[in-house]
């Protein structure tokens, strides 16, 4: 092969060289031990940035002070105060919560877990970005602040679909829009010191999306997921003051007039 | 027996140990996507032991190995995704050349995007390779050839339109 295309290929998938593998939950696993601190891969960690480990070293006896799954993910973002449960509830006969914490480097992260009787956090995801209401540090990324943004999983053996995020603490609700024009509507939820300055929503995506006989197959769902067409954080009138198109987003960021 | 599948488990877990890196690696070229790659090694991994009784000895441990790993990564290409506020990749961001480069890599037939996988990111000799994929010797290197010329040409353009 050509110099280039060695280059090519090597840039095309980077490295797992320093990953750590866990030998011991594949074991836990083969024997059917239900563990809680399983390898971190079994968790969806979606983060909006990639953090510069040196920051966040000295914060880490803050992050080891709480066993959430995704401290014990590498790369997770250090937090400058613990984490707190925003919110918890069910769907369909399925638990979760929602947990975020302001960060060092990332702004604001936050998660949605799902919290099944066995202690298990399989299927747990979190994401993280600047954020309006989030103090920044000095190592906070330069990006803009979002104002309304949101974190959506299809439909899998411990949750339905669901979409779930924050929003600046004028919206009372969040309507979102899917791309064959139907919408949905969530309240907004206030979170504990220190987020007070924010607020979340979380919601199912309605059943009524897929036909009876496909229920919960991973087409469907995963097709539904795809199609949200904007979010509107919308104030006690109704008037859109935040607004995600995910399409034609910058940075996470669109116009309000890109909602309606 | 036990004492047989005791070793055997001794085998796989230093295959696991020594070879991670290039397990996730393969996967993660099948897959498009970091943690789903690390997921999909874990899970064949869990299988392999599971079933690990089933292993004939017929050929090397370790093609029998990645045929479970490259068949769970497959699999994890059918399953549910997680999307963040702005739909891309912003896990790993490519060098634009290799941006434009990728798009053919994924169109190459499935067979030889695994051959071109399996040589380049496991350093596997042909016939570890034909054996994981179940072909002859002389198909994979037939495949990989054919792959390789396809590339060339391909990135020949990418690199002169640039």
């Amino acid at each position: 092969m050509t110099d280039l295309l060695d280059t090519a290929m090597n840039d095309l998938v980077p490295s797992y060289a320093a990953e750590q593998p866990d030998w011991t939950n594949v074991v836990a696993r083969a024997e059917g031990v239900p563990s809680r601190r399983r390898f971190v891969s079994r968790r969806r960690l979606v983060l909006a940035l990639i953090v510069v480990a040196a920051v966040l070293i000295p914060l880490a006896a803050l992050a080891d002070a709480n066993d959430w799954w995704f401290f014990r993910t590498p790369g997770s973002p250090v937090p400058t105060s613990a984490p707190v449960v925003v919110t918890t509830g069910e769907w369909s006969g399925h638990p979760w919560e929602l947990v975020a914490y302001p960060s060092e480097t990332d702004g604001l992260c936050f998660s949605i877990t799902p919290t099944p009787a066995d202690g298990s956090s399989y299927g747990g995801a979190m994401t993280c970005g600047p954020f309006a209401g989030v103090p920044r540090t000095a190592a906070t990324k330069t990006d803009a602040d979002m104002q309304i943004t949101f974190l959506s999983g299809s439909w899998t053996n411990v949750l339905p679909a669901y979409i779930a995020g924050p929003v600046i603490e004028q919206a009372s609700t969040v309507e979102i829009r899917f791309q064959d024009g139907t919408t949905l509507q969530a309240p907004t939820i206030a979170a504990p010191p220190p987020l007070e300055h924010i607020r979340f929503y979380a919601a199912p995506l309605p059943p009524a999306e897929y036909p009876a006989d496909t229920l919960g197959t991973l087409h469907v769902a995963t097709k539904h997921v795809a199609t949200i067409t904007w979010l509107a954080g919308l104030d006690a009138s109704g008037r859109v003051i935040a607004c995600l198109a995910p399409g034609t987003a910058k940075n996470g960021v669109s116009p309000l007039t890109d909602c309606r | 027996m036990v004492r047989h599948t005791d070793r055997r488990l001794a085998e796989i877990e230093a295959l696991y140990r020594d070879r991670f890196p290039y397990f996730a690696q393969v996967a993660r070229a099948i897959v498009g996507d970091r943690e789903r790659a690390a997921e999909a090694v874990q899970d064949a991994f869990v299988g392999v032991i599971r079933t690990r009784d089933s292993f004939r000895a017929d050929g090397p441990l370790e093609a029998w190995v990645w045929r479970a790993v490259v068949n769970s990564a497959r699999k994890a290409t059918r399953r549910p995704l997680v999307q963040v506020g702005e739909e891309k990749d912003i896990e790993y961001e490519l060098p634009e050349l290799v941006a434009s480069f990728a798009p053919f890599v994924s169109s190459l037939p499935e067979r030889q995007r695994l051959v071109v996988f399996l040589r380049y990111y496991a350093d596997l000799d042909y016939r570890t390779i034909a054996a994981i994929l179940d072909v002859e010797v002389g198909t994979v290197s037939a495949t990989l050839a054919s792959a390789h010329a396809t590339l060339r040409k391909k990135l020949r353009k990418v690199e002169a339109d640039a």
